[in-house]
């Protein structure tokens, strides 16, 4: 019983499902830095999330990588270039990780590319 | 307490490493990790690679793609829950593999910008592991 539980709580934590699981993990982002493109102060700031979720410590499933955020930030302008990124991790975690998610948050200026 | 302390530090594994990361140009290893005897391994993984800067204006510009991947195989030899395995692990997943596919599917490109690098974890039963390491760019010729 005890094993059990350790294996969960480590499922829990590590966010991955121990039946299965499909995600997307970000591991690097080489953005533009505001020296490499021509933007202009009338540049719009975007925003944009991208998820993983696991359930009950079994499954775990999503695409919470920098390619699915960068699509989310740029949906309205498909052809923008993002630059000055921030990234950022949010994570959410209900009932001692019976639920949880983590999300990848890429914020930026749009410019053309 | 205890439980939950031996929880934490059960749960040191690539997945929350992952998300631990910062820009492009930093090393990190990205070996696919299997528990259990390890049997025989002969895998790659990416490690750092610097792209291009955004290309000057007027540049003919596409969106690429490529990806490689490692697998690996932790099989349980007795029913306990969290009894011994053996393991192995191949494939080659490293940043070469990947760029060699973009640049066999789009030749001529000068170079790749705007690069986002992802890590795409699948795992069944903790038995099978693939790990595959997937570059979205914009590519310039």
């Amino acid at each position: 019983m005890k094993a059990a539980f350790l294996v969960a709580m480590a499922a829990a934590l590590s966010g991955c499902g121990l039946l299965y699981t499909n995600v997307r993990l970000p591991r690097a982002y080489r953005s533009a830095a505001p020296s490499e493109v021509k933007g202009s102060s009338e540049d719009r700031i975007v925003h944009g999330e991208a998820c993983n979720r696991s359930i009950l410590y079994l499954i775990a499933w999503g695409d919470g990588g920098y390619a699915a955020a960068t699509r989310a930030a740029l949906k309205e302008e498909p052809n923008g270039l993002l630059y000055d990124v921030k990234a950022d991790i949010h994570g959410t975690t209900i009932l001692l990780g019976l639920y949880s998610r983590t999300c990848t948050v890429v914020t930026g200026k749009v410019a053309k590319p | 307490m205890r439980a939950v302390l031996a929880a934490a530090l059960l749960s040191v594994s690539p997945l929350p490493a992952a998300w631990a990361q910062e820009a492009g140009s930093e090393a990190r290893r990205g070996l696919i990790s299997v528990s259990g005897f390890l049997l025989f391994r002969n895998a790659r993984g990416p490690l750092s690679y610097v792209s291009e800067a955004a290309p000057a204006l007027g540049a003919e510009t596409r969106p690429v793609f490529g990806r490689g991947c490692q697998h690996g195989l932790s099989i349980p030899i007795t029913m306990a829950v969290r009894g011994p395995r053996i393991a192995a692990a191949a494939g080659r997943g490293g940043y070469e593999i990947a760029l060699a596919k973009i640049r066999e599917a789009h030749p001529g490109l000068k170079g790749l910008y705007d690069m986002k690098v992802d890590d795409h974890v699948i795992s069944v039963l903790g038995i099978y592991h693939r790990v595959c390491t997937e570059i979205n760019a914009r590519g310039f010729s």
